[in-house]
């Protein structure tokens, strides 16, 4: 049977050491944790140990949660500083897209095996791999909203709430973020590769 | 684009494409609009690919995280043992320093036969700690026992602050 309590009311549990009710937050919250720290991190691996020390960190700071806002940007707001903080640690380094062969030409990189790539269980890779470069080409503000509202799966008042943005600006910039995957993908089905 | 296609759009953004769930304006405005129906059927191809780049359910990742919280839990529970076990172990100090161990007398009024392997076991240990007393003593006929007090609280006030800290530290991770 599904557990029908509210983020909140488990964490209130949590806070009391109730370790099965904050197993349920864990279920119900891993897989969009994880799918949100690979798309910050870009690697499959790191964002689990993330993810791990996220909800470390939930069970610490239970009890001092501030049952005015919601479980759910407070979770993410906690995901998103610490993926911030390690990239800032790490200084990430990039990869580049494209590689020079030994001819000189250059050439896409290939998209690696799945397990390894954040979209990798995608059917289409190629088709993962245009949509991974396009969200990777976003604005940096576009880019985390986007983020946070397809892969942490927020609502667009939480996302407003979580950034402390009006509602509206949410919305708009979405929208905007939107247009330009739709177009980086509807290039891409043209035969134009994007980035 | 009008300001009107840019509502709808904005619209179509949030509900991925879907129409059902539109106002009836913005139904009919796609009905009549061409950019605007394209764009309803891009973004139900975006949602699509969006979906299905989440991750799968990870169940050994839940369980490594559970038994991660499970060792913190522990972790906790000893670190709010510790100020009270350091209190009764600072106190048992400065009773063998200031007035020696009571050991004997208290083993003695315990009842015989059943404890009997105990004392036996336990009378080397006393006689070990006795031992220690009396070393303890002659430190204690040197420096005032208030030193040795205010030495202990000191110790005491330092875990104290040291655990506050502690939590403190752990608040500031969130």
């Amino acid at each position: 049977m599904p557990e029908e309590r509210s983020d909140e009311a488990l964490l209130a549990r949590a806070a009391e050491g109730d370790e099965v009710a904050f197993g349920v937050l864990v279920t119900r919250y891993q897989r969009r944790v994880v799918g949100f720290l690979v798309q910050m991190v870009g690697d499959v691996e790191l964002a689990r140990d993330l993810t791990q020390e996220v909800f470390l960190r939930v069970w610490g700071a239970a009890a001092s949660f501030d049952d005015r806002y919601r479980f759910t940007t407070w979770l993410f707001r906690i995901a998103h500083n610490l993926a911030i903080d390690h990239l800032r640690k790490r200084k990430l380094p990039t990869t580049p897209l494209t590689v020079v062969s030994g001819e000189g030409d250059e050439q896409t990189m290939p998209i690696p095996a799945p397990d390894k790539d954040p979209m990798g269980h995608l059917e289409n890779h190629e088709l993962a791999g245009a949509l991974r470069r396009a969200i990777e080409g976003l604005r940096d503000d576009y880019r985390e909203l986007v983020l946070l509202r397809h892969f942490a799966l927020l609502s667009y008042q939480e996302i407003a709430e979580l950034k402390g943005m009006p509602l509206g600006t949410v919305k708009n910039k979405l929208f905007r973020a939107h247009s330009v995957l739709r177009e980086e993908l509807v290039g891409y089905r043209q035969g134009r590769i994007p980035g | 684009m009008n300001v009107e296609c840019q509502r709808v759009q904005e619209l179509l953004a949030e509900s991925g494409g879907r129409t059902d769930t539109l106002p009836e304006d913005a139904v009919r405005h796609l009905g009549a609009c061409q950019e605007c129906a394209r764009a309803a059927e891009q973004e139900r191809e975006l949602a699509r690919l969006l979906a299905v780049a989440l991750p799968p359910e990870d169940a050994a990742l839940t369980e490594r995280i559970m038994e991660a919280v499970g060792r913190r839990r522990r972790a906790q529970r000893l670190l709010r043992l510790l100020p009270l076990a350091a209190s009764v172990l600072l106190v048992l100090g400065a009773a063998v320093l200031l007035g020696g161990v009571p050991g004997s007398g208290l083993l003695a009024a315990v009842p015989g036969t059943a404890v009997a392997g105990c004392l036996g076991l336990t009378g080397g240990a006393i006689a070990w700690v006795r031992s220690v007393a009396v070393a303890a003593g002659a430190l204690a006929s040197v420096v005032p026992g208030w030193v040795i007090w205010g030495a202990m609280l000191l110790v005491l006030g330092g875990l104290l602050v040291g655990r506050r800290l502690l939590r403190r530290l752990e608040a500031r991770q969130r």
